[in-house]
């Protein structure tokens, strides 16, 4: 079929010139399909919803930390643990954000789940100081035991499935260096009882020794290809 | 391929940087269709993907995050054939595409193949697109016959198919010599007009008799690629910059050159660069003047030292110390940043003219048409590509934008030269309740 106005053959399933947009008429015994698939209403929604799954969350989450702040404060209660749902809260999200949907390494969403929860720990440390009165137990004790359970659990998860994903292995090693943390923390003074440090190191060293001895071949591989430069 | 090379790859040169500049919404992706003369067997097309695949392991990858840069590690699964999409070129990702770094759909008699720019250009494509439809024919009980044209799955793999050629070409220079300036753009004139609310784009296809538009070339002594730039141009400056009496300013179109030809490269990995051709827009260009323009630009960008500066130019900074040791995600941020300050309004419009597409002559009865598409996004909101598949040519264009003004115009020009022009689109324009397919 033909468009009159711009004098070209309109060679697609349509009723309307792709150019000027004007009516034609197919023409008798023509057999056209179209050149691409049909619109859908999905294809068209727009590009910036409101209701996506963050905001979702972003917007439960204010009316939850709303409510605890309201019954807190309006109980008169002297512990302000509203902070620890806030917190809770905050968690979540960035649990969401940079371990659920994240294309981030393993080791990288393990530290940062670490870091979190030694923060959220830190802040039950603070709201809760009349109920906890041993101000060490995070850096001694909770640091390096969060640590240990983590290494051991990516350490089980990549020893499962080593053969069809190496990369978990470069992954381990690198977040057993973690391990040397409250060590450190020691040598600065901040860690006053020194027995979990020092067996979270001791494991920690035990498991990179194990991933060299082990698994060197592939490590070098996968050490080759990720800090290729 | 090697074993140890099976495992993982180094992104070559050019590719380095489109996964950096990727975001949410824009990918460097381009696009092959081509429409068979009946409906795709899609069952057919999925065993010939995943027998195709195996020849060509600079495809069979999927993209990974490094310490300082990306990398491609060999993809153990399968490709998928999908149903077409009717968003165009639709962003690639891990999740739709199972991480491979290129997309086969299908829908009626059309094959779409979309494909992510950091694993290969047009040529590279182009290869892996003939090999799957040789081994499609060849399922389908078809007598064809690769011709020394296809890189059959039997054939063996010559290790130079995945080589950077970037690399292999480049000639270390010392940073005086180089031509940084030459990579640099001029402002110039960005088509404006009112975007899609969504993540959609406009296409439109004219198909035109290649023997008519060789002729009509002739007469006016130029090349296919110089007419269709200059008339490009001037559909751009009559359409959008004569009406609005905007400041005279400059159009400028980015074209980019296989460099395949030029330095004997059998690579089916990036290897091209880009000649910026520039005019200032005004009442006295005519297609002459602008075809003249266009092919003294192309002439000087094409000469053999002029892009082995280039190449210099572009390894040079790849190799560079502070780039290299920069952790990724920092290159990341810098990347962006500068092409948020520097990037913008540095092009008017890419046009990539692939040229003829050397199909076999076994192929013909059951293909009706080809050509080739580059995504637009803001910051160039229309591109224009060209392609000749046997006496065929396929003109594309690709747009953010609504109106299809420059389309319309582009058109009235070929017809009025004589040229016999049979248009498709996807009419992302139109209202479902006007447009009445179906």
């Amino acid at each position: 079929m033909r468009c009159k106005f711009c004098n070209v053959e309109v060679d697609c399933k349509t009723h309307i010139c792709p150019l000027c947009h004007e009516k034609i008429t197919p023409e008798e015994g023509e057999n056209l399909s179209p050149a691409f698939p049909p619109k859908t209403e999905r294809s068209q929604r727009k590009r910036h919803t409101h209701f996506t799954v963050t905001n979702i969350y972003l917007a439960a989450s204010t009316i939850m930390f709303i409510v605890a702040l309201a019954v807190n404060l309006g109980l008169h209660q002297p512990t302000k643990w509203f902070w620890m749902v806030g917190a809770v809260l905050i968690y979540g999200f960035l649990t969401m954000r940079n371990t659920v949907m994240s294309n981030n390494s393993a080791w990288i969403k393990a530290f940062w789940q670490i870091v979190m929860i030694s923060l959220i720990l830190w802040l039950a440390q603070v709201v809760f100081d009349d109920v906890m009165e041993d101000t060490y137990w995070l850096l001694d004790l909770a640091l390096p035991l969060i640590i240990m359970i983590s290494v051991l659990t990516l350490g089980i998860i990549s020893c499962a499935v080593v053969r069809k994903n190496k990369a978990l292995l470069y992954d381990t090693l690198f977040l057993s260096l973690i391990g040397f943390v409250p060590m450190i923390l020691f040598a600065f003074g901040l860690v006053q009882k020194v027995l979990v440090s020092a067996i979270c190191a001791g494991f920690c060293a035990a498991v990179i020794a194990c991933v060299i001895i082990f698994a060197r071949k592939e490590l070098v591989e996968e050490m080759e290809r990720r800090l290729h430069w | 391929m090697s074993e140890k090379t099976a495992k993982w790859l180094r992104l070559d040169n050019s590719a380095k940087i489109f996964p950096m500049m990727a975001d949410k919404q824009n990918q460097n992706l381009f696009n092959i269709f081509i429409r068979l003369n009946e409906d795709v067997d899609k069952q057919l097309l999925q065993r010939a993907l995943e027998i195709t695949i195996k020849r060509f392991p600079s495809m069979n990858v999927m993209l990974k995050r490094g310490v300082f840069w990306f990398y491609f590690e060999e993809h153990g699964g399968k490709p998928l054939v999908y149903d077409a999409d009717p968003i165009v070129m639709k962003k690639i990702s891990s999740s739709n595409c199972r991480g491979f770094c290129f997309r086969i759909s299908c829908y009626k008699n059309v094959i779409f193949a979309d494909f992510f720019h950091a694993v290969t250009d047009g040529t590279g494509a182009a290869e892996f697109i003939k090999s799957l439809l040789f081994t499609y024919f060849t399922l389908k009980g078809y007598p064809v016959d690769g011709e020394q044209k296809v890189l059959t799955v039997g054939s063996p793999v010559n290790p130079r198919e995945y080589e950077d050629s970037f690399l292999t070409n480049y000639k270390k220079k010392k940073i005086k010599d180089l031509t940084i300036s030459s990579l640099k753009g001029k402002k110039s004139y960005r088509i404006s007009g009112i975007r899609f609310d969504n993540a959609g784009k406009g296409v439109i296809n004219m198909y035109a008799p290649a023997k008519q538009f060789v002729t009509v070339c002739r007469e006016h002594n130029c090349t296919v690629t110089e007419m269709i730039g200059a008339l490009f141009m001037l559909s751009v400056y009559e359409t959008k910059i004569k009406p609005q009496s905007l400041p005279p300013q400059d159009i400028q179109l980015f074209v980019p050159i296989n460099l395949r030809k030029i330095f004997t490269s059998v690579t089916l990995r990036n290897f091209s660069l880009f000649s910026r051709i520039g005019v200032s827009a005004s009442d006295e260009m005519t297609l002459e003047s602008l075809t003249k323009t266009i092919h003294e630009c192309l002439k000087r960008d094409t000469q053999k030292e002029v892009l082995s500066d280039k190449i210099s130019t572009t390894v040079y900074a790849e190799k560079f110390l502070p780039m290299r040791i920069l952790p990724l995600f920092l290159k990341r941020i810098i990347f962006k940043i500068s092409n948020l300050f520097f990037g913008k309004n540095k092009k008017t419009a890419t046009f990539s003219s692939v040229g003829v597409v050397s199909l076999p002559e076994s192929f013909r009865p059951y293909i009706k048409d080809m050509g080739f598409g580059i995504t637009a996004n803001n910051a160039c909101p229309v591109t224009i590509t060209a392609a000749t598949v046997y006496d065929t040519m396929c003109i594309n264009f690709t747009r953010t934008i609504t109106d299809t003004e420059i389309e319309k115009r582009f058109a009235r020009y070929l017809t009025d030269f004589g040229i016999d022009l049979k248009v498709t689109s996807n009419f992302w324009e139109v209202d479902d309740d006007a447009l009445q397919i179906l």
